[in-house]
């Protein structure tokens, strides 16, 4: 075990860069998903960690050593890919010790270890079968067995899950989460798939165009976004955003839409000055249905419903503020409907603001 | 809506017939010649000029030991083995390391080697016969089979190597990638992972390669002089030319020198097709 | 990359590493390439600019020998051979092969077998399909000429291989004989990956025959660009084989071709430079006509 520290990790290929020096350091033990939208860097960047990229710049530090350059296989890492890349001439059992082989380990050590990750991973029933005699879930076993019989430094993991169906992959996620529980080592996981990155890791780090957005705690990421990106990004139904205005008070008129106050921490910044174009940001769980009889005051505000979606645990209920689609989500029986005017209430506290321009948060 | 499928059954029976007369034409087409060289090795002398197209009246099994000993068979049976599998044991893994490194490898020239090989696939070899012959001359390799060897494999080279990178290309990156990552060198997941996943392609290169090889007469016919040394087509050739008149014994010599290709053929049918159009059906 | 400002030491470490391991794997499929298929062309352009006479000693003779070759009757008439011998070969394999393969392409009883039978001959070697067919075009004791006697068309009974007007056919029909059932299944390939809801929505717009114009070949036609290539290619070097075989190039060279007169030149006539000048005359030949191809083909690809 050991950290991982990545720093101004530069990838540029035939002219196009797509990493961007990177800075990036995991604790040893920490479990980090590295998360955004395909086509962002993240793969590229665990590809280079892996030694299967070739580095442009900068440079990668495993524990106390630089492996930059280092061959694959003299990095001490190990990976499971999002198809598993089992062998399939090989049994389980000599998938699972391949690497202990490949590193001269002698047999016996090697069945006795492979046996004892086997049972770990509940695949000692499989272990002379081939790779593709077994489900989906099992091949995952495998290859995270390959990945973990080795006592690695770090493991990698690029998009493990997405080829599973969705029942399966709440399962696996799961037990990752216990496995990286009981052998603690340090772990940097990808995926494009923010409720994982969220449910699996210590540490979020949210990636687009080679650059790194916000690298935070799960709870940190979702409550104080430091993008709009992120805010958006993270989190389902998607935070609502809408354009709006700095005006007396300070408070926040939305475009064509209603007054809101502004939470004390953020009136009191300086730069609020009236007539400042800003982006709102408010999470749909923060917006709820004014319960009936509340009076008028700051944050009650009244719209039409322009759809309703049901979802058993909750309704969403898509209205219009001023320019802006708001979603609502309210309790599991809400009695909304298309076309009628609903009574809401805004949880202004909860409001989060970012400069239009750099859509960075205030 | 019975109209329509009426007609369609009754359009679909004249092709139908038509199908299996073509079918039953081409088939005889195709086989009955080596059916009559068959029957032809079992007649005696007599009754080849006799009896053309007949049953052998009793057939004459010692034409087979005859034609193998006045032939000089056994030892070319022995030669073409040695040239292919000589052949066979250098176009393989040659060819197959080459793929490998062009296909997962990002080394600098990798498009110039491998633009260099698929030149090769637009050469016609017969055309370079005699000045192959010349280099072989150079080299002081005339007269021997090693010389059959090294050019029958300098032959495959180009397209064997570009079926074997179009083989490489359809197996997921990844599994490479993993060996590395479990420790493998470059050579040892070649070795210990690419190779055993090529099994398949090795096949139908093998069959491509070795029944070239098998087959080969111009180059043979020009290199070796020596009796002794020749392969199976050249000594047919010779056997023709010396006992133009015993047609039952070269019957004989011809069905004997057909039988273990056809046999592999037959036995091996799948991996035949699939090997001697293998990058044409897929590419 | 190229670009990159000055790359660490460890990195070009890496760099040259993956470059010495990739020219390594490569080198010998390219030596083996380069010594026995690219220089013998290259010195056979050397040895056409000389008088020699394969062992003792080479004179300069410029571009005498090309035009010893120009005014060579016997060139000129072995090309002709070659070129008529090539391009009906290539059109009576790929049309017979496509008929039958249309045929073919139904789910038909005993397809298999078929498939087994008519692929037999590819497999046999040109020696010993020469030598059967000579004896099978023999006129006295020949199977053809007795098959016809006893289907009453002695009318057509001929010398197959020793009338200087058919002998070259005779041979050219040995060559489709042999290679047909190959490229049936090429075909058979091919139209297997056309998607069959593609040909029944073409039925249902129009007759079969326009379904085939223009469903069906256009689809195939990657497939019949590179058996047309193949075929070619081969022709202009499998019927040294056949020729060498069953008439060895008579009566009157009327079945002499280029290859068997460059073999003939060079070793009976003991001229290597006369040899390896045609040597080169028809590389550049093929090597026009396989560029062409290579074009169409990639053309149609695109289109």
């Amino acid at each position: 075990m050991a950290t991982l520290a990545l720093s101004n990790l530069t990838k540029a290929w035939s002219g196009k860069t797509t990493v961007h020096g990177i800075d990036l350091e995991i604790p040893d033990g920490a479990f980090v998903a590295l998360v955004g939208p395909s086509g962002c860097g993240k793969s590229t960047t665990l590809r280079m960690i892996a030694g299967l990229e070739e580095v442009t710049a900068g440079e990668i530090r495993i524990g106390d050593r630089v492996v930059t350059h280092d061959e694959p296989r003299d990095r001490g890492v190990s990976m499971v890919f999002q198809n598993y890349a089992l062998f399939p001439h090989m049994t389980v059992r000599d998938n699972i010790g391949f690497g202990l082989k490949m590193r001269g380990v002698a047999k016996d050590e090697i069945r006795r270890k492979v046996e004892a990750a086997a049972e770990t991973l509940e695949l000692t029933a499989l272990l002379d079968r081939r790779p593709n005699a077994l489900s989906g879930g099992q091949r995952q076993r495998v290859a995270m067995g390959r990945a973990i019989v080795r006592e690695p430094k770090a493991f990698l993991f690029d998009e493990p899950l997405s080829n599973l169906d969705a029942q399966l992959r709440g399962q696996m996620r799961a037990e990752l989460k216990k496995l990286h529980q009981s052998i603690g080592t340090t772990t940097l996981y990808v995926t494009h798939d923010q409720v994982e990155a969220m449910t699996l890791a210590d540490t979020v780090v949210v990636m687009r165009d080679g650059r790194i957005e916000q690298a935070a705690p799960p709870a940190e990421i979702y409550r104080n976004p430091a993008t709009k990106f992120v805010a958006g990004f993270v989190g389902t139904p998607r935070m609502n955003f809408s354009e709006a205005e700095i005006v007396d008070g300070p408070a926040l008129r939305l475009d064509r839409g209603p007054v809101l106050p502004l939470p004390p921490a953020l009136a009191a910044r300086p730069g609020m000055t009236p007539g400042r174009r800003v982006t709102m940001g408010l999470r749909p769980e923060h917006v709820g249905a004014a319960v009936p009889g509340t009076p008028d005051g700051p944050g009650i505000v009244e719209a039409r419903v322009e759809l309703v979606e049901t979802l058993g645990a909750e309704t969403l209920v898509h209205v219009r503020l001023g320019t802006a689609p708001i979603c609502a989500k309210l309790g599991p029986f809400a009695a909304a409907k298309e076309g009628e005017t609903v009574r809401l209430e805004l949880e202004t506290s909860e409001i989060r603001l970012f400069d239009t321009e750099t859509e960075r948060a205030l | 809506m019975s109209t329509m499928v009426t007609e369609g059954r009754r359009s679909s029976i004249a092709p139908r017939v038509a199908s299996y007369l073509l079918m039953a034409i081409m088939a005889v087409l195709a086989l009955y010649p080596l059916v009559w060289m068959a029957l032809g090795s079992l007649k005696s002398g007599g009754e080849f000029y006799t009896n053309i197209w007949g049953l052998p009246a009793d057939p004459q099994w010692r034409n087979f030991p005859d034609a193998w000993v006045r032939g000089g068979l056994g030892i070319k049976f022995l030669n073409s083995a040695i040239v292919t599998f000589g052949t066979l044991a250098i176009t393989l893994p040659v060819t197959s390391i080459a793929a490998y490194a062009i296909t997962s490898m990002d080394f600098r020239g990798r498009s110039l080697a491998y633009g260099a090989l698929l030149l090769g696939i637009m050469i016609p070899f017969g055309v370079t016969a005699i000045p192959v012959f010349s280099v072989i001359a150079q080299l002081g390799l005339l007269n021997t089979r090693l010389a059959l060897v090294l050019v029958y494999s300098a032959q495959a080279v180009a397209f064997s190597t570009f079926l074997m990178c179009a083989f490489f290309q359809s197996l997921p990156a990844e599994i490479e990638e993993a060996a590395r990552l479990e420790g493998c060198t470059r050579f040892s997941a070649f070795w210990r992972v690419m190779l055993p996943l090529a099994r398949p392609g090795l096949a139908a290169q093998a069959v491509f390669v070795g029944t070239t090889a098998w087959n080969e007469y111009f180059l043979a016919s020009l290199i070796i002089r020596d009796p002794a040394r020749e392969t199976i087509p050249v000594g047919l050739v010779s056997f023709t030319g010396r006992y133009a008149t015993d047609y039952p014994a070269l019957f004989a010599a011809l069905t004997m020198a057909t039988l273990p290709l056809l046999a592999l053929y037959l036995l091996a049918q799948k991996q035949f097709v699939a090997g001697l159009t293998g990058g044409a059906v897929k590419g | 990359m190229t670009g990159a400002p000055a790359l660490s030491r460890a990195a070009r470490a890496r760099r040259l590493r993956t470059d010495l391991t990739g020219w390594a794997f490569v080198a010998p499929a390219l030596l083996l390439f380069l010594l026995f298929v690219i220089w013998p062309m290259g010195h056979a352009v050397w040895i056409s600019l000389h008088r020699w006479d394969g062992l003792g000693q080479m004179a300069w003779l410029g571009l005498d020998n090309y035009r010893f070759v120009f005014g060579d009757k016997v060139f000129w008439k072995a090309m002709h051979n070659t070129f008529i011998y090539a391009f009906g070969v290539t059109v009576a394999k790929n049309l017979l092969a496509l008929g039958l393969a249309l045929l073919l392409n139904r789910p038909l009883r005993g397809r298999g077998f078929f498939r087994t039978a008519s692929f037999t001959p590819v497999v046999l070697s040109f020696v010993v399909v020469g030598v059967l067919w000579s004896w099978i075009f023999d006129p006295t004791f020949g199977l053809l000429n007795a098959v016809l006697w006893a289907l009453g068309l002695q009318g057509l009974i001929q010398g197959w291989l020793s009338d200087p007007d058919i002998a070259l056919y005779s041979i050219m029909f040995v060559d489709v004989w042999k290679w047909t059932g190959y490229h049936t299944v090429l075909f058979l390939a091919g139209l297997q990956t056309i998607p069959s809801e593609l040909i029944e929505a073409g039925r249902l717009e129009g007759k079969p025959r326009q379904v085939f114009r223009h469903v069906t070949l256009p689809l195939l036609m990657p497939v019949v660009a590179f058996s047309v290539l193949l075929s070619i290619v081969g022709a202009f070097v499998s019927n040294y084989d056949l020729v060498r075989v069953m008439t060895q190039g008579g009566p009157f060279h009327s079945t002499e071709v280029a290859l068997t007169w460059i073999t003939t030149t060079a070793f009976r006539f003991n001229n290597f430079g006369k040899a390896d000048a045609m040597s080169v005359i028809l590389f550049l030949i093929v090597a026009v006509l396989g560029a062409v191809q290579f074009l169409l083909m990639r053309q149609r690809g695109r289109g």
